[in-house]
Parts: C-alpha cells; structure tokens; sequence
C-alpha cells in the first residue's frame, strides 16, 4: 500500500512525461510514419499528393503550436492558477493514484471535447482540418485547425476545479495526444481482443477518420474506447474504411487547409437570413440548414 | 442515447474518478500528517546563534540563484517601519554589470533571524508572486526560499560589506 501513497516531486513527473511525450516523436511517431512511406512505395501508392499532404499537415501543427504557446503565455497560465488557488477542492498530493485518476480524468474530458468540436459548427470549423485528408498515416496526427487549442480549455478547467495540480494536468494532456497520435496507421491491423476492448486502437481510430455513413460520428475516443462504448458512440471497423470528410477538400495547399472550416462556416452565415439561423450555424451539428 | 442518460453516466464517471484519490488523501491525513501539494514554504531549520548576535536586516547583498550563472545585487531598505527589499543590480554570466531598480518585495516581516515575504519573481517571463521564507545566519548572509507548485527555489544572499 505504501507505494501508492507516496508522492513525488512535479519534476519526476515532468521528467517521465517528456520522455514519453516528446520522445515518442523520435523513438516512435517518425520511425513509423518512414516504414508508412515505405509501405506506400511498395504498394505503388506513394505519390506527390501524399507527400504534398503531409508536408501541409507539419505546416498546420506548427501554426497551432504556435496560437497555443500564445494563448498559454498570454491566458492560460494566470487562468488555471487562478482556478486551482480559489475555486478548487483541497489540492490533491501527487502520487500514483493521482496521476492514474488525472489520465482516467484526461482522457474522459478529451472524449467529451472530442465528441462536441465533431457536433456543434464551430468546434467543427476547426476539427474538420484533422479530418479533411484522404489518407491516414503519422502525419495526419499532426494535422490541426486553428481553435484546436481553445476547446479543450472549457474540458480541462475542471478538472483543475477538482484538486488535480495545473502542471500534473498539462503533462498528462499531452501524454493523451501522444497516445492519440500513434493511433494514425493502416500499418497496424487489429489487436488482440482484450485490447481493443479496453483501448482506443489504430483500427477504432480508422473508423473515427471514415466518411462511410455508419462510421460518422463514431469512437471519439483518446486512450481509452470504453468511454465510446459507455456512451453510445461506439462502431467496430467492418466495412473498409474512406478517409475523410462528406464534403472533400481537394487540395494540399496549407493556408486552404488550415483556414476551410471557418471559411465554410462564414460562407454559410454570410448567405442565411435572420441572427438566429446564423447562430445555429455556430451551434448546430455540421449540416444542418434553416428551414425553407 | 437519452440526453439524460448520457449526463448520469458522465456524472458518474468523473465522481468516481475525482473521488479515489479525494478519499486517499483524506485516509493518509487521517493516518499521518499529509503531504498534500500545495505551496508550502519549506522549514529551515532554527540552528544555535552566537550570544548577543543581533539580527540587522537593512543593507545589501550578493544574490546568487540555484542553477544559473547570473546573479544581482539586492538591497533591504527601511522606511517608515516597513522593510522593503529593491534589485539594484544584475550581474551577467560573464560578470557584465547593469544598474537596476525594481521592487522585489513590498512588505517583509521579520521575526529575529526569520523573515517571510511575497516575493517578486520572473519566471519564463512571466511575472509571479510567491510566498517566501528568509532565515538570516550569524554572519549577516541569509538563505531564501520558496515553493511554487512543486518548483523549489532557493537562493543565497551573501551580505556585502556597506
Ligand atoms: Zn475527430
């Protein structure tokens, strides 16, 4: 009993994290995603749309890295402090309990956000860039619109509300994404079954990428698929799987990638009559249109 | 799945997730003292002085930080029975001096050799506000330090001769 109760200092935790975090993306996340070329050229695939298409996925994440290095210095800092000082129950120690429930915690709010950003506009405007390419591989993981950073604020706060500790939280965030990231491969098929019951896999996440009507909507998913299969929104990889979205993009080009969800979404707000179907725009479930 | 469905299972799931390490936390305070991670300032340790050593705050020192070559020159100063604390010079890693005049502590409160404050610092360029303890030693030097959501600092002020 012991060695859950004991606690350690926030730099072991940052320490592991990092490591897991960071240095997933040399150990893991490129090694893969070249034998993911590879498999490419040996099927005869490999062409100048996928690499221009996944040039432009590195292109989103380094624009969103940096709205969320400047959200974060600017807002989010004083904002999660703030919260986890006066509106907070008793901060909770750090040990292996906390951290295992903070993941839990982590991982459950990232399905909630995940589920809202596919079902209201304008969280849609802005996933719909992770979901725009036709193809699935590593670099996918990497590919993020504008808002990405701004949704999960509203899941995360609380969290902090909870007692969890601001930096414990943020690390495991990241640790969430990584897992998630990893997930981005037709390389990989289906897992043994206890596996794929309890954990979100690459071919749980392929169905989460499909524009095939009955995997629309489905396995949002980050660690864990039991969150999907509580709630209702879980699909089993059946029927081969077309990536991308209902409505095809049709280019590589980043600025068009990065921008064409709110573009799509001002277009139709700029074209409807009445204040109260333009917000519906903002707040329904993507597809919907005023009654005629 | 019904709306409210949907809202009673998520209830439920964060309550019990939240409530594990809430009701570990409160088993181990019962059982021993906590360490529960909240800023805390660590103890120093009170050790023996020399007789008739009278602690005198007011003057300047030598401020080296943990870990980083640069260092600044801070001065304690008195006014209207408050003691305020200024930096009045930063000192480079390669021994580079510039003049400098900015509050670092507004209001400190001295017990004898102890002292606590609210301590102004930079970090990462952000500006920040902690809680701090000073203990002064018998030669006039005094060790600082404070806990910022589990990032120790500690510091050494080394008095400088007036
Ligand atoms: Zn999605």
């Amino acid at each position: 009993m012991e060695f859950l109760t004991q606690t350690f200092e926030l730099e072991e935790l940052q320490y592991f994290f990092d490591y897991v975090n960071n240095g997933s993306v040399f150990y893991l996340i490129i090694p893969f995603f070249i034998l993911e070329l590879i498999r490419y050229a040996v099927l005869k695939k490999l062409n100048w749309n996928i690499l221009g298409d996944s040039i432009a996925n590195i292109i989103t994440v380094v624009a969103f890295v940096m709205i969320e290095f400047t959200l974060g210095a600017l807002l989010l800092y004083k904002l999660y402090f703030y919260v986890y000082e006066y509106i907070s129950l008793p901060h909770l120690p750090l040990n292996i309990v906390t951290v295992t429930c903070c993941i839990l915690l982590a991982d459950f709010a990232y399905y909630w956000d995940h589920r809202v950003m596919h079902r209201i506009g304008i969280g849609w405007a802005t996933h719909t860039v992770h979901h725009s390419s036709p193809h699935f591989n590593m670099s996918v993981a990497y590919r993020f619109g504008p808002l990405d950073a701004v949704f999960p604020i509203f899941f995360s706060l609380p969290i902090v509300m909870l007692g969890f500790n601001p930096w414990m939280l943020l690390f495991v965030e990241l640790f969430v994404q990584s897992f998630q990231a990893i997930l981005h491969t037709e390389v990989i098929g289906k897992l043994p079954r206890p596996l794929e019951y309890i954990f979100n896999t690459p071919s749980h996440h392929r169905v989460h990428h499909g524009s095939n009507e009955q995997y629309l909507d489905k396995n949002y998913a980050g660690i864990f698929i039991i969150w999907d299969r509580l709630l209702g929104t879980f699909a089993e990889e059946k029927e081969k799987v077309v990536y991308g979205i209902t409505e095809p993009l049709n280019s590589i080009n980043p600025i068009k990638v990065f921008f064409h969800g709110f573009t799509r979404l001002y277009r139709s707000i700029k074209s409807t009559k009445g204040f109260k179907n333009k917000v519906n725009y903002l707040i329904k479930p993507p597809g919907w249109e005023p009654e005629k | 799945m019904k709306n409210s469905t949907l809202l009673l299972r998520s209830l439920l799931i964060v309550v019990t997730i939240a409530g594990i390490p809430h009701t570990l936390a409160l088993y181990v305070s019962s059982t021993k003292e906590s360490d529960i991670a909240e800023p805390q300032i660590p103890e120093i340790v009170t050790d023996e002085v020399n007789e008739g050593w009278e602690p005198y705050w007011v003057g300047k020192y030598e401020v080296s930080f943990d870990g980083i070559k640069e260092k600044a020159h801070y001065e304690i100063r008195e006014k209207s029975d408050q003691y305020k604390c200024y930096s009045i010079l930063l000192i480079d890693a390669n021994g580079n001096s510039f003049e400098d005049n900015a509050i670092v502590m507004e209001d400190i409160q001295i017990t004898d050799s102890i002292a606590k404050a609210v301590y102004q610092i930079e970090y990462e360029g952000k500006k920040l506000k902690v809680d701090s303890q000073m203990k002064m030693d018998d030669e006039g030097n005094v060790t600082l330090s404070y806990n910022y959501y589990g990032y120790e600092g500690k510091e050494n002020w080394k008095r400088l001769e007036q």
